[in-house]
């Protein structure tokens, strides 16, 4: 297996900790995105990196006017009732805060996002972190997302779980109905650099 | 030049009070510290519970700071419970975030990240900004929290440690980077 570039003779020549994996803008509404490890020690084999970094912006198909419409994220093409999600919000133009905490889903909604009823121009934005993704550990992250619509707005963090110990080698990002046309998405790895190891 | 640049990735194979990061450099714009991690704390006497981490800064090659010139602030979302928010000033550490209680889902360390701004900039008091996210079987807390150092001098050391001096769980990471400037 040929090293990626920026490793030269087993050394980092590059010295940007954040690489580009992967970038998407659709041309068509479509079902899903699915971004998958090339698993070829190249800048896409997510198993070098220490996390992950999503930004996604983007909009749904879902029904409604003007109402947002929930958008998903999986991993590893797993559907399964194993992710978990507490979740902050704040929406309105008084104060009004909430709060929700779900279990055993079969995705994370990481946010409502603006939809059919919203005009094509209306994107909601999502920056994502993933963390440890290569560890036996169970994976985690945050995710930041906001939505502006016609008749509404809203400002959300969620705290993520994955419930298994496997490494993630790829991310499906899905809308409620298709994600729209121009809705773009890219992802990111967070390079690590082991210089301690405390108790070795 | 690479805008974010990896300083330091420290992985814990046994169980420590506390992980610090020292002779940082100065020619950062910024400093973000990336953790994934628990504590063990012996005996778990609140199992329904989560612990606190402490920030310390430290500079011109010395020990961290441990007077009362700290302040901070936490909010968070927990559970369905109506959100809330807490402050202190002139405390002895930064505490802006929350992680797992060793009793918790086992294999789940917390994800935590850390923003420190323009850290080498001496006219300025230095800020920092985390979010964090911690759960159990009983209920869940993702927060966002901030902390301010009421000195101006360059930041070189920083220190991570906990609550009633309790420990970090073996396999904790941390990750030192650093964000340049056009």
């Amino acid at each position: 297996m040929a090293d990626p570039a920026y490793i030269v003779d087993g050394v980092l020549t590059d010295g940007d900790a954040w690489v580009a994996i992967a970038s998407t803008t659709l041309t068509s509404d479509t079902a899903t995105v699915t971004f998958t490890s090339t698993d070829d020690g190249q800048t896409g084999d997510f198993s070098q990196y220490m996390d992950l970094v999503a930004i996604y912006y983007c909009s749904t198909a879902g029904t409604g006017t003007s109402v947002p419409s929930s958008f998903y994220t999986t991993v590893n093409g797993d559907t399964s009732s194993v992710y978990d999600y507490q979740l902050v919000y704040g929406g309105g133009s008084s104060p009004s805060m909430g709060a929700a905490a779900y279990v055993s889903q079969s995705s994370w909604n990481i946010g409502d996002m603006p939809s059919n009823g919203d005009s094509t121009n209306e994107m909601g934005v999502a920056i994502l972190y993933l963390q440890d993704i290569n560890s036996g550990k169970w994976k985690a992250g945050n995710v930041v997302a906001e939505a502006e619509g016609a008749a509404y707005g809203y400002l959300r963090m969620n705290g993520l779980i994955y419930k298994s110990p496997s490494p993630i080698t790829s991310i499906t990002f899905d809308g409620s109905g298709d994600i729209r046309d121009t809705s773009s998405f890219d992802l990111f790895g967070i390079l690590p650099r082991m210089v301690g190891m405390v108790g070795a | 030049m690479a805008v974010m640049e990896a300083i330091a990735t420290t992985y814990l194979e046994t169980v420590v009070s506390s992980v610090e990061f020292t002779s940082i450099p100065a020619t950062y714009e910024h400093l973000q510290v990336r953790i994934s991690g628990r504590s063990h704390r012996a005996p778990d006497v609140w199992p329904g519970g989560m612990e606190i981490i402490y920030v310390q800064f430290g500079t011109g090659g010395g020990a961290v700071d441990t007077g009362a010139n700290y302040d901070r602030h936490y909010a968070r979302g927990s559970g369905s419970y109506t959100p809330g928010s807490y402050g202190y000033a002139a405390a002895t550490y930064i505490s802006p975030a929350r992680i797992m209680f060793p009793s918790n889902y086992a294999t789940l360390y917390s994800p935590a990240v850390c923003d420190i701004y323009d850290y080498a900039n001496t006219n300025k008091n230095t800020v920092c900004q985390f979010t964090s996210y911690t759960a159990n079987p009983g209920s869940t807390e993702v927060g966002f929290g901030m902390g301010m150092w009421d000195a101006t001098t360059t930041i070189d050391r920083i220190k991570f440690s906990m609550q009633s001096l309790h420990d970090w769980e073996r396999g904790t990471t941390f990750s030192l980077y650093g964000l340049n400037s056009a």
